[in-house]
């Protein structure tokens, strides 16, 4: 229904749907540009896609729906597409307009959809897309009389040139000023029929409850729920009408249904509803296709297939096309990610002189402008990564990635789709995760979902190393194989190992579940569209920055907080002592270098002590005899604990603590290591030998130390239940494998 | 299990040369690559089956079986005017009638 804004201009909705691959997304970035925004239906994880557009003087406000083949559902997911389109989230207020976007070469089964979308009551506009590939396989379609013959406008455009859309707007803006019609009439009038007792029993029984369901819902029920709820047996609306109404409702429409199944042929419901409606395309569509013969029926997408799916040239190009995306990551994001670290020190640093020493300069210095950072150092690596998903998957390839690969992931409790969002933990589990949204079946999403963090992603590499490069032997093994290589091996292989035993117990566990079908279209190869590519990058920037930026940037914080309190006067006046000390003893020749030299190690000295004696400090001691059966002293399981936010923040702490500064740079590194192989405890003993190192290693291998990640889940779940049990899954994962590596590499000595 | 028998619809698509003397009834998995059929019916239930109908798989609709995956599972297969891939327990649920090499199901 129009609103009036306050303003006096009137405000439509149109909502879009479409086939998955039918060139959807392409119609709605033409229609609404840059104009778009995402947001979140409650309760479920499909995103809210809305742009907008003005139409003729009209405000159009365009929802995007999913991609779907039916209006079937067996999940709040996929019932979201129903409720949208009858209106049921917006107080059941119907869209003013739906425009079904069609793939003009595979017409009958795009058409599908609209055979039911029809039985909604709101009006309709045909768009059909890829007339031009249609035209190369012989086909063309009457447009005209095909509109004559459903009963709707029809427009034709092509997404890539850009042709057709004026066409397209003149269309909907009459549309949308047209006066609306009675709705349930017309829809009845001309809906499909399915089988004459399944209308009459439907009918029966919406008069039946409608009245019911409103006092307790508070809204419309359309006849159109009741039909789903009859022909999709334990689908999503049967449980809204049993959850809102009464149990006894199971029992009644199974009764309904196997009444129906013996009248005629032992044929289940949905079986007779597509034969119907496939009828009923084939008759409408029939005239307005033609059809020449061709020589050959070979298109150059199955040239391409039999190279890019061959038994053995297609695995070894997957391989080589995945290291090529994962080495641009390495040699691209580094660099940027340098600079970005440049960047922020430099902020820092004006920030540090402009205010005065203190709680507030170290508040915004280290915790918001430090905080910030963390956030945005993310950026080159999920923008890169989603640069080449966006573009393997607009060009065709990504599908034919699922199919290679479906086999393996089936087998560990996946889906074919799970494959390249894991792939992608091992640079980042930000964009992997993400990524997972293209899984249909909300199980193997999760499943995904909560496992990519235990692949072993770059930040932990700088641990890795520098713990490699310190304690693990430089000795061969097997005669060629370094023993630092195979440790860094080691490590990534547990990762994965861990990841498929996870997902393997999980299906099993707590995701048990039947699996949906991997039906998985493979579109025809085409160019990627920059422009829909850059369009969906800034969309997954944007929703990274805001969502999982704000919760990182509080995390930050928080952790801040807990370094720097309770920053006692007494130690900084114990430092204060020693930096007039240096300024009366220190005299004589190179007076300024040699200065500036203490005071630097007084500085160190003293932040270290101040770390040590933070609230973190505490904590560390207080957790230490948790660590202790890993081999770890206090400093380590303080260091260990800090990281949990961001693991990069191992390393500056261990550094910090040990009265080292930062690390900057290589020799820094360097420092460090050497440091810590020579740190001692109390007793005398060495701090960390071989087994700590190795316990210390596993532990971040499996633990998910990363608020960004988690942030990133809560987003991609909208629930804070399974961050949480990530966080402790892979912590409780992460210390009995530190524990066990600990215990047994002792005894091996 | 469900089966769809024989349907009387005027607008499902008949094989104008009546029914083919040569042509065996197995299920899609059992296709050689590169082989064409006609889907017969589609057994089953529950969503696999009703998913697969939504996609198409109704009696009469050509398919071909293109190729296997590279490690064996799924298949890729084309459905009409377009390409799936279909893991090889799904296709078991579907029997075709395998066509003879040059006669493609339709007149053209």
């Amino acid at each position: 229904m129009a609103e009036t804004l306050s303003s006096g201009s009137l405000t439509s909705t149109v909502v879009l749907i479409g086939n998955p691959n039918s060139g959807k997304t392409t119609v709605f970035n033409r229609l609404t540009g840059l104009r778009q925004k995402v947001g979140n239906y409650p309760g479920v994880t499909v995103e809210r896609k809305e742009g907008r557009l003005t139409l003729a003087g009209r405000d159009v406000v365009l929802i995007d729906l999913p991609g779907t083949y039916s209006l079937s559902a067996y999940s709040p997911d996929e019932m979201i597409t129903v409720d949208v389109l009858l209106g049921n989230l917006d107080h059941g207020r119907p869209p003013d307009l739906v425009i079904q976007v069609a793939d003009a070469s595979n017409l009958e089964r795009n058409l599908y959809l609209l055979s039911q979308v029809r039985e909604l009551g709101v009006p309709i506009v045909l768009v059909l897309t890829m007339l031009d590939v249609a035209g190369r396989r012989g086909l063309s379609v009457d447009c005209e009389l095909l509109s004559e013959r459903l009963g709707v406008p029809v427009v034709g455009v092509h997404g890539q040139k850009g042709t057709g859309f004026e066409l397209l707007g003149e269309v909907l803006a009459s549309e949308l000023a047209r006066e609306p019609l009675a709705d349930d009439d017309s829809a009845t009038r001309t809906a499909v029929s399915i089988d004459d007792a399944l209308h009459r029993g439907v009918d029966a029984l919406h008069r039946e409850i409608a009245a019911e369901f409103e006092r307790v819902r508070r809204r419309r029920l359309h006849p159109f729920e009741v039909l789903r709820a009859v022909i999709d047996r334990g689908g999503h609306a049967e449980n809204r009408l049993t959850e809102a109404l009464s149990p006894k409702l199971t029992e009644r429409l199974s009764r309904f249904r196997d009444e129906l199944r013996g009248r005629e042929h032992d044929e289940a419901l949905p079986g007779i509803e597509t034969r119907r409606r496939y009828a009923w395309v084939r008759e409408r569509l029939g005239p307005c296709l033609r059809s020449e013969p061709r020589e050959s029926t070979t298109t150059w997408s199955d040239r391409l297939d039999a190279v890019l799916t061959h038994r053995v040239l297609g695995l070894l190009l997957f391989a080589v096309i995945m290291v090529v995306v994962f080495q641009s990551i390495f040699t691209w994001a580094l660099p940027l990610m340098d600079w970005i670290d440049g960047l922020f020190s430099y902020l820092k640093g004006l920030v540090a002189s402009a205010l005065s020493a203190g709680a507030l300069r170290s508040l915004i210095v280290d915790g918001v402008i430090g905080g910030v950072g963390m956030v945005i150092i993310f950026l080159p690596q999920i923008l890169i990564l989603f640069l080449f998903i966006g573009i393997l998957e607009d060009c065709g390839y990504m599908a034919r990635a699922a199919f290679m690969m479906d086999r393996i992931m089936s087998a560990c409790g996946l889906s074919g789709k799970s494959f390249i969002p894991m792939l992608s933990g091992f640079a980042c589990a930000i964009p992997g995760v993400m990524a997972a949204r293209v899984i249909e079946d909300r199980r193997d999403r999760l499943a995904t979902i909560l496992v990519t963090p235990l692949m072993s992603c770059s930040a932990r590499l700088p641990v890795y190393s520098i713990l490699i490069a310190g304690f693990i032997p430089k000795r061969q093994v097997f005669g060629f194989i370094g023993l630092p290589a195979l440790t860094l091996f080691g490590l990534y292989a547990l990762g994965v190992v861990t990841a498929v035993a996870v997902a393997w117990t999980l299906r099993k566990s707590l995701l048990k579940g039947p699996k949906l079908p991997f039906v998985l279209e493979l579109p025809s190869y085409k160019w990627p569209v920059l422009s829909t590519v850059l369009l969906r990058l800034v969309d997954r920037a944007k929703a990274f920055l805001l969502r999982a930026g704000t919760i990182i940037l509080a995390v930050s914080v928080v952790v801040w907080a807990l370094s720097y309190f309770p920053h006692s006067a007494s130690i900084s006046e114990h430092y204060d002592q020693l930096r007039d000390q240096a300024l009366v003893e220190l005299t004589g020749p190179g007076l300024e270098e040699r200065l500036k030299e203490r005071t630097a190690q007084i500085d160190k000295l003293e932040k270290g002590e101040f770390l040590r004696d933070s609230y973190f400090g505490t904590i560390g001691h207080a957790v230490a005899p948790v660590f202790e059966p890993l081999g770890w002293d206090w400093r380590v399981s303080m260091a260990a604990i800090a990281s949990f936010p961001a693991r990069e923040i191992l390393v500056s702490v261990l550094s910090t603590t040990f009265n080292l500064g930062e690390v900057d740079d290589e020799q820094g590194a360097r420092l460090l290591r050497d440091t810590l192989k020579e740190a001692r405890r109390p007793d005398g003993s060495l701090l960390i030998t071989i087994p700590v190192a190795l316990s210390v290693m596993v532990f971040f291998a499996l633990c998910c130390q990363c608020a960004a990640t988690l942030a990133t889940i809560k987003r991609e779940t909208n629930s804070w239940r399974w961050p949480v049990f990530t966080f402790v899954y892979m912590t409780a994962l992460a210390y009995v494998a530190a524990w066990i590596t600990y215990q047994v590499g002792s005894r091996l000595g | 299990m469900s089966k769809i028998y024989g349907s009387a619809s005027a607008a499902e698509p008949q094989n104008p040369a009546g029914p083919q003397p040569d042509s065996i009834m197995l299920t899609l998995d059992e296709l050689k690559p590169g082989e064409r059929a006609r889907i017969k019916t589609c057994l089953g239930q529950g969503r696999v089956f009703q998913r697969l109908c939504e996609m198409g798989v109704v009696e009469g609709a050509r398919v071909r079986l293109v190729r296997l995956a590279p490690l064996g599972d799924p298949v890729h297969i084309e459905l009409q005017d377009y390409h799936l891939s279909l893991r090889k327990s799904e296709a078991r649920m579907i029997e075709v009638m395998r066509l003879e090499p040059g006669a493609n199901g339709d007149g053209a």
